[in-house]
């Protein structure tokens, strides 16, 4: 009874050290089409620069037929610059450079992705009535109205909407543990 | 003697079974990490099962052009934050069947193309144009199949309230800078989208419709 309990172990043993093997190891190459999805509106005024917007990978990836990256995995986008409206017209704009994402074993891989986003500029605008405002201050007062108003003109923020899908790639290959 | 050799081997065998390199079935591959607030998520575990059946009896099903797939938007867009060009994330919502084999799954992801947005204005009402007519979606097997989709939404105009106040001289600046409502493409709204062309599957030996009942 006991050299079967001893077999018995001695398989299960054995079976252990095999496992591991039957996770296939694959190599995700550099340079692979990753599209990620924002699920929240995020506007200049939400976030600051060198901050990071979390999205996740709206489709999976697959390699040799094997999904190496599932849907949904968390994705994190760097912002490198947020700009907000300002005088003159000048309109607001968030960067997006960069981001990783992670494994379901948790290695982070690196993105190529990059999105600049701009509101409405209104500089023209704002210069022509600023042209405009200053020979009226001498023709008649109204002038003095004009030219503060039309210096202080802003232009539109900027909002990165939900849903948005954004267009990227990975920066270097990495392996990923796929099970059988 | 072989009794502790016995208990000496399960002891071994203890951290091995739970260490990272094993995968149980009931554990396989959920993260906290992979779960986001995407409704097709638990279905991508379905989308794999395919995959990993026997490949030697593949069967061919050909999906014709025409092919209606019903999708929704996972989340509202507006005109005001978009651009022609952009990509937004849809969900097929229900299964798509060709001779009985499901080709797509509920909860199979897609993109849509923004083909024209315009954006309301404070001027004379203008009102938001949303206008979508293309993207895809991806079957069981992780092909893309381009769609064609009829998709227009316009938002409220204020012309005629806007025309109304600039009749009167001392409102005119009113009028002139009345702004219209944007368009929305709310979030889960059905949208009826066809394939374009003609698209051959190799389906490995997966359960035909009746077959999953």
């Amino acid at each position: 009874m006991k050299s079967l309990i001893s077999l018995i172990l001695i398989a299960l043993f054995v079976i252990s050290w095999i496992s591991p093997a039957c996770a296939e190891t694959i190599t995700l190459p550099a340079g692979t089409r990753i599209l990620v999805t924002l699920p929240n509106n995020i506007t200049h005024s939400s976030i600051e620069s060198a901050g990071t917007i979390q999205a996740y990978l709206t489709e999976d990836i697959r390699e040799n037929q094997k999904i190496v990256l599932q849907k949904g995995s968390m994705v994190l986008l760097h912002v490198d610059k947020v700009q907000n409206p300002g005088i003159l017209g000048r309109p607001g704009s968030i960067q997006i450079n960069g981001g990783t994402i992670n494994s379901t074993q948790g290695t982070k891989i690196p993105l190529n992705i990059s999105r600049l986003t701009s509101g409405k500029s209104r500089r023209k605008a704002s210069i022509a009535y600023t042209i405009i405002s200053i020979p009226l201050i001498f023709v008649c007062g109204i002038g003095i109205y004009m030219l503060p108003s039309a210096l202080l003109t802003r232009g539109s923020g900027v909002t990165l909407s939900q849903g948005l899908v954004l267009n990227g790639s990975t920066a270097s290959s990495a392996n990923i543990e796929v099970t059988e | 003697m072989k009794f502790i050799i016995s208990l000496g081997l399960l002891l071994s065998l203890c951290p091995s079974a739970f260490a990272d390199g094993i995968t149980f079935p009931d554990t396989k591959k959920i993260t906290t990490q992979s779960i986001q607030p995407l409704k097709a998520a638990p279905i991508t575990q379905e989308t794999e099962k395919p995959a990993e059946s026997n490949t030697k009896n593949q069967q061919q099903v050909m999906i014709p052009a025409g092919t209606q797939i019903p999708i929704s938007s996972n989340y509202t867009i507006n005109s005001n934050h978009v651009k022609a060009g952009d990509m937004i994330a849809i969900t097929v919502n229900e299964a798509v069947t060709v001779n009985g084999r499901n080709v797509f799954k509920p909860g199979a992801s897609g993109i849509l193309y923004i083909g024209k947005s315009i954006p309301s204005r404070p001027c004379y009402g203008q009102a938001g144009h949303l206008v979508i007519n293309s993207g895809y979606v991806t079957d069981i097997e992780g092909n893309k199949h381009f769609i064609h989709v009829v998709c227009s939404e316009k938002g409220i105009s204020k012309r005629k309230r806007a025309m109304l106040l600039s009749a009167t001289i001392i409102l005119l600046p009113f009028g002139v800078f009345t702004e219209g409502k944007p368009a929305f493409l709310q979030a889960g709204r059905y949208l009826h989208a066809s394939t374009s062309k003609n698209m051959t599957l190799n389906l490995a030996s997966t359960p035909t419709q009746e077959q999953s009942r």
